[in-house]
């Protein structure tokens, strides 16, 4: 655990500082993601000020949903950046030298390579969510620790998913389109899963589950979480995960290299 | 001419060979309508008006934004700086064939599938939630619209043109690029009707190309022709020539400061 961690400190150094080569980049990227995020806040702050009510939530409850979404997309994007550049590993065979290290090749290729700009950006978010959490109000400490436990669930699940997109990797080499696919997908969880239509609702919060990861946390929050659906979560995260790296196992069994 | 279709022939030919990529992309764009589209009809319950609109003006704003944004937007240009950094834009320079008319046949390709994958994702949204439509179907309105639709395309064209030359001096093509594409997604209209913004910033907008790619366009199909048609066209006209201008004087600065070896 200890080497993990040291090794996890040294790429994420390495990340950073090969990250901060291209200072330019750096700071019109983190502009733009910045201003996405603000932009978008401004819209959703401007129109439910009018509206008063999104699904049923008043306007505090659904800019909680809002960041809560921003948090969790934001954490998967600064620890899973990686496997956006594994594609390249694959064509080039370089994997192989990575799969000889003694080390677990997730170590490299999932976790391998945080994200500077979200490193930044995570601060900002944080303070906002916390000041809207209690500006919302209508919590208990019983449900601050579900609505933390339901975010360490999604992020797991974020995690699992990843780890499908690594084997898809090895099986396809279509990376780029499924890591974005499910940024679209997610970004659907940036609103409450209520204003969905049936059956497109339960097929978002329960099978693909934007819902579980997005919503079902700041349901908890709110205290309006059944115990169903939260067992369901965990059990769905578990299970999900364990899918993951069983495929990823089979992935690897069909990798091959080529050259020297 | 042939040449021309030729190379529209080509870009077709091409996208059909990763036909799972350019599939993939529109599905994104569909799950994007889906959310505004519930985004908006949520925010409608028990209403039946928000700022001007009503709910059957909005939804029937939003699902022709997506139409006019795949006319409007959708663009290979953004390739253009990829083939400078990669020095494989010489190729291009020097065949016997304008490398602008080049460009616009790509243009021309991507745009005809972009429209017909954006009405068939329009044809699914239509048939599962049987929206209803509020379109002003006259044919002052239809010809407005077209001749709005097209200015939007010119200056969507030089934009993402002027972006991509940015590669004559530095790698950085992609940053600026994301930058444009957030001004792009709120300030086009993409996301919601920019009347609905304070007065002012509204006015604001106006003056920039922005609401003249998207924003515009739409609206004249849900409100009809208004009366400030003239001025609006006045604006959007000037900018195609400061951008058409710009655009020229970038190329020829770079063309002359360009330089590459190794092929």
């Amino acid at each position: 655990m200890k080497k993990n961690f040291k090794l996890f400190w040294l790429f994420s150094t390495y990340s950073i500082k090969s990250a901060f080569q291209q200072r330019l980049g750096v700071v019109l990227f983190t502009l733009g993601k910045l201003l996405r995020f603000v932009v978008f806040f401004i819209f959703v702050y401007q129109l439910l000020s009018k509206t008063r009510f999104l699904a049923g939530y008043n306007i505090n409850q659904t800019i909680v949903f809002y960041l809560t979404y921003t948090m969790i997309d934001n954490l998967g994007q600064l620890l899973f950046r990686e496997v956006y550049r594994f594609r390249p590993l694959i064509v080039s065979g370089d994997f192989s030298g990575i799969l000889i290290k003694p080390y677990h090749p997730f170590m490299r290729i999932l976790i391998g390579g945080i994200d500077v700009l979200d490193v930044i950006l995570t601060l900002p978010y944080t303070i906002l969510l916390v000041y809207f959490i209690q500006k919302a109000g209508g919590f208990t400490f019983l449900t601050a620790i579900i609505y933390i436990g339901l975010i360490i669930n999604s992020l797991v699940l974020t995690m699992a998913f990843h780890i499908l997109v690594l084997s898809l990797g090895i099986l396809t080499t279509e990376v780029d389109h499924a890591t974005l696919i499910y940024r679209d997908l997610s970004r659907m969880g940036s609103v409450p899963m209520d204003i969905y239509k049936e059956p497109l609702r339960t097929l978002l919060t329960f099978v693909i589950p934007i819902g579980i990861m997005m919503s079902i946390p700041v349901k908890g929050l709110f205290g309006i979480l059944t115990w169903n659906v939260f067992l369901y979560s965990v059990a769905f995260c578990i299970i999900f995960l364990i899918g993951s790296l069983t495929i990823w196992k089979k992935a690897l069994m069909r990798y091959q290299s080529w050259g020297g | 001419m042939s040449t021309f279709i030729n190379i529209i022939d080509v870009t077709i030919n091409q996208y059909f060979i990763y036909r799972l990529s350019f599939v993939l992309w529109r599905f994104r764009n569909f799950l994007n309508l889906l959310l505004i589209y519930f985004l908006w009809s949520g925010v409608f319950v028990g209403k039946s008006q928000i700022f001007s609109y009503t709910q059957t003006q909005l939804i029937s704003y939003i699902l022709i934004v997506n139409i006019t944004g795949a006319v409007v937007l959708s663009t290979r240009t953004h390739e253009v700086a990829g083939e400078i950094l990669s020095g494989d834009i010489i190729n291009y320079l020097l065949k016997p064939l304008g490398y602008s008319t080049y460009l616009l046949a790509k243009e021309l390709a991507d745009k005809f599938l972009n429209i017909i994958f954006s009405m068939g994702e329009l044809l699914i949204l239509l048939v599962l939630f049987h929206p209803t439509l509020a379109i002003v179907a006259t044919p002052q309105t239809g010809a407005l619209f077209f001749i709005f639709l097209v200015v939007g395309l010119i200056l969507s064209f030089h934009l993402s043109l002027l972006l991509s030359l940015v590669a004559f001096w530095t790698p950085e093509v992609w940053a600026p690029r994301f930058i444009y594409m957030v001004f792009v997604t709120f300030l086009a209209g993409n996301f919601f009707p920019l009347d609905i913004l304070p007065k002012q910033l509204f006015e604001f907008f106006m003056f920039t190309p922005f609401p003249y790619l998207i924003y515009i366009p739409s609206k004249i199909l849900i409100h009809g022709t208004g009366t400030n048609v003239g001025s609006m066209l006045l604006i959007a006209l000037s900018w195609c020539l400061i951008l058409h201008f710009m655009v020229r004087v970038v190329w020829n600065k770079g063309m002359k400061e360009f330089s590459f070896f190794g092929r």
